[in-house]
């Protein structure tokens, strides 16, 4: 964080929109098609406002775990 | 509340029969780079490596994955993931994963009884080695 001090204003941080697409793309690379990732009628019919986005995708979302979900051992 | 206690036992017997069910019998999959890349790409990662590259320590998850039966009573969600790495994995490899049901257990929830189901899956090579272990919490609820 070299050049950043107290009254630095940082860049706005973007998040999303993330998209059905993206959840789609993201069930076949993961290989697990659980009906509750991308069918909206499933997770309202389990109580939910809709599909929840999986983990991974949520947590890729910051730096230090696109790093682990990415990156070698 | 014996009856409650039974239904309980009932429940958490069919939890563990579905999650056994969908695990199926240890399998030896091919690490294949096509897979390793769409891995990437769903992560607008860039694709940019040679075979002779470690694959992402965690596309050992798509290894070995059950599509039926899906768990179709009530509501399940993730609940929680452990991981050990121990070993780097290439493409060509062959990897064995074992899955196994370590645990069914009733808590209560606010909307009633909720189930945990753990499991442990081991990811071996083709020599042998232990290359990871993870481990997955499931909740369960709804029924």
């Amino acid at each position: 964080m070299s050049g950043v001090r107290t009254g630095h204003r940082l860049p706005p941080l973007t998040k999303g929109p993330v998209t059905r697409q993206m959840l789609v793309e993201w069930c076949a690379a993961e290989n697990d098609y659980y009906h509750l990732h991308f069918d909206e009628r499933v997770a309202e019919a389990m109580g939910m406002p809709g599909t929840p986005i999986q983990a991974m995708i949520e947590n890729r979302r910051t730096e230090v775990n696109r790093r682990a979900q990415a990156l070698a051992f | 509340m014996p009856d409650e206690q039974s239904r309980s036992a009932e429940i958490q017997r069919e939890l563990r029969e579905i999650y056994e069910a969908r695990f199926g019998p240890p399998r030896t999959e091919l690490i294949e780079a096509g897979r390793v890349r769409d891995y990437l790409l769903a992560m607008d990662e860039p694709c940019d490596r040679t075979d002779d590259d470690p694959v992402p320590a965690l596309f050992l998850l798509t290894l070995a994955r059950t599509r039926r039966p899906q768990p179709s009573l009530g509501t399940s969600v993730n609940a929680g993931d452990e991981y050990e790495f121990r070993l780097p994995v290439h493409v060509g490899d062959r990897i064995s994963v074992a899955r196994q049901v370590t645990e069914v257990a009733e808590k209560q929830g606010k909307r009633g009884p909720m189930y945990l189901i753990r499991s442990e899956s081991t990811y071996t090579n083709q020599s042998g080695e232990l290359v990871a272990v993870s481990r997955q919490s499931i909740m369960s609820w709804g029924r």
